[in-house]
């Protein structure tokens, strides 16, 4: 792949604990030493902060044992330097996110190994001038090998210079642009030159699909930007400009998708390709390689905010997310907020998880608001008290109720994410060796994030030697596998595979992989069966809190109290403790 | 007179609204911001328009206005204060009658002082204008 993503804007939710650890020189790269068993493994993400600045911030784990670990800036980059001894302190990531502020920059980092250098010829086409020559004033050059592209108004590099081919009379003898002078020299490998080079990106923001409020707000392709990579083959841009068009600035209390105010929120994702120019010979035309898309990876979600510049999420709303115990904050900055009886107000908050929800009202009375199937987004409370006193709201996810188990229907599945297998009652498929996937066979089965369902599987294997693979998958209609789970086997035969899946998202497919792991020798080939398959249950969970707790102080129209917490009256110089600061 | 409080609301930084129930005293004005007059033609109805019966040289042909009213708030907490505070630097203020009625106001652009630590009580204040005009007639 020519052109790779080396950032991307995804946050990190930092676990509360800071750990102390310390960095020592592994072989020139930068290596963590825990006095604990650090518990992190390859792909995680830590927070370090140092006294070394090349050390510190959001850095890619690479697991080396259970007290060290390595650490990148990028997966797609090499590991951090080692450059002195230092201590350091650092914060685990629990959940990597893409909800971010739209009215700061939300950044990707693009990289390509054809411009300006052309790495993999330069790397693997050591093709080099042998000699030159004089052709009608021109030089030609008559090389050790074939160029890759030897075609009239190509373009080549020697040594750092860019020269067009004239005339081409063998894929290793051409005619370049260059005024011939015999003492001229062409040290180096010969490579194309991508002329004309651009990396492409589509900007895409709206509702994906499965969002319920999709058709209100569709995923549109906002802008399509083109970029010449810079002298690394980088190219460092924000989307935050064609994303905030999409996010409308007002306050509609009757906006018909509350509580989601879609207004406030999209998600967005980008498709990228590289063109250049490219010769048949005759005339130079467009190249366009095919778009790679990197929605089905990473879409995040712009909300209409702006994070203030010293923060140690960056442009993130991690404080604004949910993960596990770490609960979701109000989008408020008034911690001790005071309502008035019959008044409207509302409270906002993030669902960037498509949790079902529930928001509990405490207070007297209590009450709850139903906030299902809102989808993600930034969702609005609507709150009018009857009575005064104190009321105290938290969102929970709501309950999720255990299912039984039940005997799936084999042929109502269907082939799914390059599935070939022969459908029906007993699904079955043959496979190569070393390697080689069958794709999914799937139904349809909704599932909720975080909650293990399981599943046995009936196969069969066919005789020989056997190394296989099966995976039972959580799947969406994307073909995105948001959980799953393996088991192997070496010989043939019946298996009873059960397993139990958990989603990082809600599903709406389960679907069933085979792999042939057999090493390619004589009767490689295997078929497998599926004969049968249950859903064994899933325990389902309690309502979870989603945000923090906050309490509404309610009052009375008429009523002067306006400092809810005595504490915070100040007195006056007497020190009178008695003293209340009214109106 | 009874002090009418206003239910006031504000979008913060982080994308959310704030709601804030304004009960000290207010103090309305109206910006007179900009008048129209002309030079009547006194040629055209000569010697009437000059003599004893003359009406009037110059006269005005429009005016816009509008309302603006001096917000104040009661006694805040320092918290209170802090988060307030944000009102002046919201893009979008809104008075809301309802939940489906509500007016938008432009807050002033000057600077201000938020609070000074020697300060005993702690207050906010603003000038709002309403978006409309005073609705008047033109000649």
């Amino acid at each position: 792949m020519a052109v790779t993503v080396i950032y991307r804007p995804i946050g990190y939710k930092l676990a509360d604990a800071e750990l102390d650890a310390s960095i020592s020189n592994f072989g020139g790269e930068a290596l963590v030493t825990t006095t604990f068993a650090h518990g992190l493994s390859n792909g995680d993400y830590v927070f370090i902060q140092s006294n070394i600045g090349s050390y510190n911030g959001y850095k890619y784990v690479y697991a080396l044992s259970p007290s060290t670990f390595k650490f990148f800036d990028s997966p797609e980059l090499n590991a951090v330097l080692y450059v002195q001894d230092a201590e350091i302190t650092y914060q685990a990531s629990v959940l990597e996110h893409g909800v971010q502020a739209v009215h700061n920059p939300i950044v990707y980092d693009l990289r390509s190994n054809l411009y300006p250098v052309n790495e993999p010829e330069e790397a693997y086409t050591p093709t080099t001038v042998s000699s030159h020559a004089d052709d009608k004033g021109y030089t030609k050059l008559i090389l050790s090998g074939n160029l890759s592209d030897a075609t009239p108004l190509a373009w080549i590099t020697i040594n750092d210079e860019n020269y067009q081919i004239i005339s081409v009379v063998s894929d290793s003898i051409v005619t370049i642009n260059h005024a011939y002078n015999a003492s001229d020299t062409f040290p180096g490998p010969v490579v194309k030159y991508y002329n004309n080079y651009r990396i492409n990106v589509d900007v895409y923001a709206g509702f994906a699909l499965g969002h319920p409020w999709r058709d209100n707000k569709p995923y549109q392709l906002m802008a399509t930007i083109s970029f010449i990579p810079d002298s690394n083959g980088r190219v460092k841009f924000s989307i935050a400009d064609l994303v905030r068009s999409y996010i409308f600035t007002r306050n509609n209390l009757t906006l018909d998708t509350l509580p989601n105010n879609i207004d406030f929120g999209a998600q967005f994702c980008i498709e990228y390709r590289e063109s250049w120019d490219e010769s048949d010979g005759v005339t130079v035309s467009t190249h366009t390689e095919p778009t790679l898309s990197d929605c089905a990876y990473f879409q995040g979600l712009a909300v209409n905010a702006m994070m203030p510049f010293k923060n140690q999420s960056i442009n993130f709303m991690s404080d604004y997310v949910r993960y596990d115990t770490y609960l979701a904050k109000w989008l408020l900055l008034q911690t001790q907020l005071v309502g008035i009886v019959d008044k409207f107000m509302d409270l906002s908050f993030i669902n960037h998880n498509n949790a079902d929800l529930v928001v509990y009202i405490n207070g007297s009375p209590s009450a709850d608001i139903d906030i299902s199937s809102t989808g993600i987004g930034v969702i609005r409370v609507p709150l009018t008290f009857d009575t005064a006193g104190t009321y105290c709201v938290q969102v929970y996810q709501a309950a999720i109720p255990a299912q039984d188990s039940q005997i799936m229907t084999l042929s109502t599945f269907t082939n799914l994410c390059d599935g070939d297998w022969t459908t029906g009652a007993t699904p079955s498929i043959t496979l190569a060796c070393c390697g080689t996937s069958s794709g999914y066979i799937s139904d349809d089965f909704p599932t909720t994030a975080g909650i293990p369902y399981t599943f046995t599987v009936y196969a069969t294997i066919s005789s020989g030697i056997a190394i296989t693979m099966f995976r039972i998958s959580i799947l969406d209609d994307d073909c995105n596998v948001l959980g799953y789970a393996d088991k192997s086997y070496i010989t043939p035969g019946s298996k009873t595979i059960t397993v139990s899946v958990t989603g990082v998202s809600n599903g709406t497919r389960v679907g069933v992989l085979v792999i042939n792991n057999n090493p390619n020798i004589a009767g490689y080939q295997r078929t497998y069966q599926i004969t049968g398959m249950t859903f064994d249950g899933s325990p389902g969970q309690a309502a979870q809190p989603f945000t923090e707790e906050i309490c509404i102080e309610v009052l009375e129209e008429c009523d002067d109290t306006v400092l809810p917490v005595v504490d915070d009256i100040r007195l006056l110089e007497s020190g009178d403790t008695d003293y209340r600061l009214l109106e | 007179m009874r002090i009418e409080p206003y239910n006031i609301t504000f979008l913060n930084h982080l994308g959310g609204f704030e709601y804030f129930w304004f009960t000290a005293s207010k103090e309305f004005s109206v910006i007179i911001e900009e008048a129209g007059e002309m030079t009547q033609n006194i040629m055209s109805d000569w010697p009437n328009s000059y003599g004893i019966n003359a009406d009037t040289i110059q006269k005005q042909t429009y005016r816009k206005s509008r309302n603006e009213i001096t917000i104040r708030s009661q006694y805040l907490s320092l918290t209170q204060l802090q988060a307030l505070k944000e009102i002046r630097t919201s893009p979008l203020v809104q008075i809301v009658y309802s939940r489906i009625n509500r007016r938008t106001i432009l807050v002033d652009s000057d600077s201000f002082r938020v609070y000074d630590e020697k300060d005993k009580t702690f207050t906010i204040s603003f000038r709002a204008r309403f978006t409309d005009n005073i609705p008047s007639q033109r000649l």
